[in-house]
This record gives structure tokens, sequence and C-alpha cells, in this order.
């Protein structure tokens, strides 16, 4: 390993800096493959090389639901929410009418 | 031979001897007195700043020594952005599934049916949503039966809260960190 520039030949020999002359091992006579991606921006980390992810631009993205249906039993009848809007709250509310109990919240 | 020892001294000597305190000379006379005084840098005098100008002192404590893993940080920054979407007026129900999905646009169930596997991914946002969140709970979202999901209480503001990766830590105590 050096930090100096090296250049790599026609041949595929790499030339250092003090002249010395460095033939690559071919794929095909090595013994153990080179785990090292092609990507520049690949880190090694614990004996792993990992990159970067590969994530969608933000604008790009949707948020999903995350509000759950019991919710709807710590509002008012005929909110006009979201979660009140749902037809999982309207079963809720019947079940509570007809068990006369909380029903569970996750 | 006859005089007595304190005559051969002159009354400088005397008065010199009269004023000496060995406490206070081995405080402070611990070189010889006719030895110059030790030369200072002007350059460095110039280069420093005073004691009151100086900034906050930098991270040097063991504890901080540490090599995290950069696809770790990765999603702690991703879990946060996606945190900060939501509404502080309610609660809410969060899963690693729905972190990865609006993160990549993969679905978790696509890919496994391709054959593929997020749970090098998963795991870590659950590592990460544990550390803000605590224990997961099954839930109900639109009629779906959704597990492992985190509760955010209503008023939760993730700014508030310390990262978990010590390398937004120090974003985060400097105040650059977003959100």
């Amino acid at each position: 390993m050096t930090h100096r520039d090296v250049i790599v030949l026609e041949d595929g020999r790499h030339l250092y800096e003090d002249g010395h002359l460095y033939t690559p091992m071919a794929e095909r006579d090595r013994t153990y493959r080179v785990r090292k991606p092609a990507d520049p921006r690949a880190v090694r980390f614990n004996g792993e090389w990992l990159l970067p992810l590969d994530l969608l631009p933000d604008e790009e993205r949707v948020m999903p639901a995350t509000r759950p249906d019991s919710d709807t039993l710590d509002h008012r009848a005929r909110c006009a929410c979201e979660v009140c809007q749902r037809p999982q709250a309207a079963a809720l509310w019947r079940r509570r009418a007809i068990t006369g109990r909380e029903p569970r919240r996750g | 031979m006859d005089e007595p020892e304190q005559g051969l001294l002159t009354e400088v000597e005397k008065l010199l001897k009269k004023r000496f305190d060995k406490e206070e000379a081995s405080r402070v006379n611990r070189v010889p007195s006719n030895a110059r005084d030790a030369r200072s840098s002007a350059r460095i005098d110039q280069l420093v700043l005073p004691d009151e100008e100086r900034a906050k002192m930098p991270f040097t404590k063991d504890k901080y020594l540490v090599r995290e893993n950069p696809q770790l940080v990765q999603w702690e920054r991703e879990v946060r952005k996606f945190e900060r979407k939501l509404s502080p007026d309610h609660g809410h129900r969060i899963s690693a599934t729905m972190i990865y999905e609006w993160a990549t646009g993969i679905r978790v169930s696509d890919l496994m049916a391709d054959g593929g596997s997020a749970a090098a991914d998963l795991r870590k946002l659950n590592k990460i949503l544990r550390f803000y969140f605590g224990k997961p709970y099954m839930t109900y979202i639109m009629g779906r039966k959704t597990l492992n999901c985190y509760r955010v209480r209503p008023g939760y503001y993730i700014k508030r809260h310390r990262p978990m990766t010590l390398t937004l830590y120090a974003e985060w105590a400097a105040g650059t960190l977003n959100p």
C-alpha cells in the first residue's frame, strides 16, 4: 500500500514512483477472489465491504399510514379526522357498543 | 580559629541569612538565582487565542473512540428524517418495514418473493427504533394487522432526542444535525 502515485501501464502492470514494476496476479490464478467492490465509495467495516445505501430522493418518497385504528376511540363521535373516517373505526365503535368493553388498543 | 564562626560573615550576609525561610525557599528557589528566565516563543503567543475566547473542548472521552457501521449511521439519518415528518399532534405507530419501504421504494414482500432479503437493513432499523421508543407491539392500521410497531407518543419531537450513533451525536451536540 502506497500513498504515492501509481501508473497503470497498457499491459496492466503497475509502475511505482521509485521505478518498481508490479504485475498483478490474473483472476484465474488467484486462490482467493477480490472482495473489494469496484465502486470507490465502498468502505470496509468489520471485514465486510459496505456500499452507501441506494435510497430514493426525498421528493419521491410516500409516507405510509402511521395512525392506528384505535385512535378513533379517543375522539368525539362523528369526528371528521382521517382515522375516524376509516371503515375500521366504525367497526371499533360498534364493537364497543355491543360488548360494552373497551377494545384492545395496539 | 579563636574567633566565633558568626564573626566571619559580613553584615549583609548575616542579614540575608536571617531572612532565609526554608519552606519558601524550597517552594520558589529551585533554580539558581542567577539563571536566566526560560525563553518564551513570541510566535506562539501571537498564534494562540486568549483562554476566554476559546471554543468548547473537542470530544476526547474514551467512549467516543468508536468506529461505527456507516450503514447504521445512514439508516439513523433516515429514521430521524421519517420521524420529523410525523405530526406531533397525534400518536403514531411506526415499524422498520415502513421506514425501509418509504426510503427505498422497495416493498419487502416483493423483495422476498424475488428471493432477496432486507433482513440486514431491517435489523439495523429495529435496533435504532428500539433505542428511541422501547419495545415494539402489534397493532392494527387501516384494518391490517401490523407487527413490531413502535409507539410514538403525541408531542414527540425528534430534534429533542439525542441520536444513538456517536457520529450523529457529534453533529447533534454541535447543533448541525438536521433533524
